[in-house]
């Protein structure tokens, strides 16, 4: 059964069909959700895991699979279902932080696995002004910075993001850095 | 800003956007950190791991659940859910839901008009239903074989002999009338005979729609509030016992008050119980609507808030729907009576049309048919003024028993404390040990409830601690309400009730900023209610414990 014929009867509300999908789907979601918040708060616990799981795929099914309905083909259903559980599960860390139920134990050992802490933290006028010199850079250099610094993320990732070849970020990054600076002595 | 959906993101990831559209993507990505974050991850190599078992058990069953009630809400499934009765076996409820099962195709067919087939015809053979979970058969006019001659004796009802033709009414209704599975390898014992064939063939469309009383989920809901004296016999127990002030109630739980008496519903829908009235209360899951039946009597609800109810006389039961109103029901000979005594209601009967009920007019539902009728001016004076003598003069604010399922249901938000189980098999908030040498038990109420004249705070709590602080907390204006509760050598180990009025007289107070002056107003919303004490005050030397339990904020009505 290929991607679509599954998604038609799943949508169809067989529930064989949702079986299978939760078989070949389901690490994905379990995959992305665990990864999603390891990312955000250094460490996941498998409570938070199992409800961003379980949230992501009753969604689907949900209101007459009212949010499976979306997905056009547009790309692989695998990739779809993975950005769908990333953006629940930063949603998730979200609201739960604001009821204050997440538990945040290991955060500060992980806290070297982060990226770049000093951009973020330290003194907060600094921190404006930082904010305030991102804002007038170009877009490009602007989004490279905050990929890099912001979400950590490695070259290797940025270059297949921006659908760029690897060596092309570090010199990038560079001038992005430089134009950055300028902004910050030249106000 | 308008976020891309999430397929615009995905289909960038799988390099299978225009360019034009990754870079205002892009774009995009260097201003919103949710989209730019959600890409991030697309592009980072994830590592792989196990789907714990449980994890992928409990996501299916939670799917099912849902199918299922998908299905029910579609009005065919609704014909296929025929609610056990009291009394009947498996057998008859299995009998029930074939008939019924039948009898909706039967019904739908005719209603067709055009392509209308001799019922005869459309009456299907089944062996037993099928679990709702079984994989359902694809849909599509699947001609099934003709069967075999039944074996003499089938665990279900069938008719009595089998239809030369065998065809779906519809492919919806194959979907759950799955083709009869092959005969259980040995004969059961023999069942009372089912509905006749004959029985279940309307002569012609009935004028009225046939009220099912659906099967329904139901859990536990909570009473607060009560006055007056309501017993209740709990599912199961030999005796009745006294109702206590907050209780958690059941399916099957039967209240009874000889005399006019009330309580509130999940602590804001006020119920008042006629003289000699016997009732059920619960909670329906798939309405998430209070659920009561009505047993003898009268019972007068308040409904004071946007929620659906099921009312039910055991026999028929309808839905009132997001009603902010006053109703009362009582059951009449073979009917079910709901009276409107304030705005009007909008009532459905299970399976069938929807009915407005306005003020003074009564509804009353038999097996096949309803109608609206007036009341009698002085019958609706009467209704009123037993409502206002009985109705309760508290008004719970905020009430949790302090277990998981309250959490689950998002009553209040736990931040600090675990579950302690005590052998009473009642679940308390168990306070836990802080790095400072302390002892904390803490939650956030949900709604937030603001401060207002009138307000008492009851909880009861049990510690081996010479004193407990209770503290609200107001973040917002950065204050904390405090309270020291002294504790007796006498009374350790004891539950002890404590009741604690929100007023100035009673409260301390800090400040975050260290001022010592303070006005509350009526915007103060409090988001934590913690409960504290010092280890080193322990009585002994004991580990130090504290337990919280039945947390109760009631305002008093202004005389």
């Amino acid at each position: 059964m290929d991607e679509r014929e599954l998604v038609d009867r799943c949508i169809r509300g067989e529930a064989g069909a949702w079986e299978l999908l939760v078989d070949r789907y389901g690490p994905a979601v379990h995959d992305a959700g665990r990864f999603t918040l390891r990312r955000i708060l250094g460490s996941a616990q498998d409570e938070d895991v199992e409800n961003v799981y379980q949230a992501v795929l009753l969604a689907l099914c949900d209101k007459n699979a009212h949010r499976l309905r979306l997905f056009q083909g547009r790309s692989s259903l695998k990739t779809w279902i993975t950005s769908v559980t990333a953006r629940f599960a930063l949603n998730y860390v979200r609201t739960e932080k604001r009821k204050g139920s997440l538990k945040y134990a290991a955060l500060d050992d992980a806290a070297g696995d982060l990226p770049d802490r000093e951009l973020l933290e330290g003194d907060p006028e600094d921190r404006e002004r930082l904010h305030a010199a991102l804002e007038k850079i170009p877009s490009r250099e602007k989004l490279l910075l905050k990929l890099f610094y912001f979400d950590g993320l490695s070259y290797r990732s940025i270059a297949e993001l921006l659908k760029m070849p690897v060596n092309s970020i570090s010199p990038l990054l560079l001038r992005a850095k430089e134009s950055l600076k300028r902004q910050l002595v030249t106000p | 800003m308008n976020c891309p959906g999430s397929e615009t993101i995905a289909a960038h990831a799988d390099g299978r956007l225009e360019a034009s559209e990754s870079a205002l993507l892009l774009e995009h990505c260097a201003e919103c950190d949710s989209c730019r974050r959600e890409l991030g991850i697309l592009v980072q190599p994830i590592p792989p791991g196990p789907v714990p078992a449980p994890f992928r058990a409990r996501a299916v069953k939670a799917i099912t659940r849902s199918l299922a009630r998908e299905r029910d809400r579609s009005p065919l499934g609704r014909l296929r859910l025929a609610a056990p009765r009291p009394g009947g076996g498996p057998g008859l409820a299995a009998a029930a839901a074939v008939l019924l099962a039948v009898a909706g195709m039967v019904a739908l067919v005719l209603g067709r008009g055009s392509e209308k087939p001799e019922p005869a015809r459309v009456v299907r053979q089944t062996g037993y239903p099928t679990p709702p979970e079984s994989p359902l058969a694809p849909p599509g006019p699947v001609v099934s074989p003709r069967l075999p001659p039944a074996p003499p004796e089938r665990e279900a009802p069938r008719a009595p002999e089998p239809s030369p033709e065998l065809r779906p009414a519809d492919p919806k209704a194959e979907d759950r009338l799955v083709p009869a599975p092959p005969p259980p390898p040995e004969p059961l014992p023999s069942v009372p005979a089912g509905p006749r064939f004959e029985e279940t063939r309307p002569e012609e469309t009935p004028a009225r729609p046939s009220h099912t009383v659906l099967a329904r989920t139901l859990g536990d809901v909570q009473l607060t509030d009560v006055v007056g004296v309501v017993t209740v016999k709990r599912r199961g127990a030999k005796e009745s016992s006294t109702l206590p002030a907050v209780a958690r109630l059941g399916e099957g739980d039967v209240l009874s008050a000889p005399r006019g008496a009330s309580f509130q519903i999940e602590g804001r829908h006020p119920v008042v119980l006629g003289d000699a009235t016997s009732v059920s209360v619960a909670f329906s899951a798939p309405e998430q609507a209070p659920w009561i039946q009505i047993r003898t009597g009268e019972a007068t609800v308040d409904s004071t808030g946007p929620t659906h109810w099921i009312v039910s006389d055991g026999r028929v039961s309808v839905v009132i729907k997001q009603a902010r109103a006053r109703f009362s029901t009582s059951p009449g000979e073979d009917r079910l009576r709901v009276a409107c005594l304030s705005e009007p209601l909008v009532v459905q009967p299970d399976g069938g049309q929807v009915y407005a009920v306005h003020a003074g007019e009564e509804l009353q539902i038999g097996r096949a048919s309803a109608e609206v009728r007036p009341l009698d001016r002085e019958v609706l004076a009467r209704k009123i003024a037993a409502f206002d003598a009985a109705r309760p003069r508290t008004r719970t604010i905020f009430y949790t028993s302090c277990d998981p399922v309250d959490a689950n249901r998002g009553h209040f938000f736990l931040q600090e404390g675990s579950w302690f189980k005590s052998e009473q098999k009642n679940e308390a908030l168990l306070a836990r040990d802080q790095k400072d040498k302390t002892v904390l038990a803490s939650i956030a109420p949900n709604p937030r409830f603001t401060w207002r004249e009138g307000l008492v705070l009851r909880f009861r709590f049990m510690t081996n601690i010479r004193s407990v602080e209770l503290a609200l907390r107001v973040d917002e204006r950065r204050y904390t309400l405090t309270k020291t509760l002294p504790v007796d050598r006498r009374s350790i180990h004891q539950w002890i009730p404590a009741e604690v009025p929100l007023a100035f007289g009673s409260l301390g107070f800090r400040r975050d900023d260290g001022q010592l002056q303070l006005t509350i107003t009526t915007q103060d919303h409090f988001d934590a209610l913690r409960f504290g004490a010092r280890q080193q005050d322990v009585y002994d030397a004991q580990k130090a414990y504290l337990l919280v339990d039945d947390i109760q904020v009631v305002e008093k009505e202004k005389e």
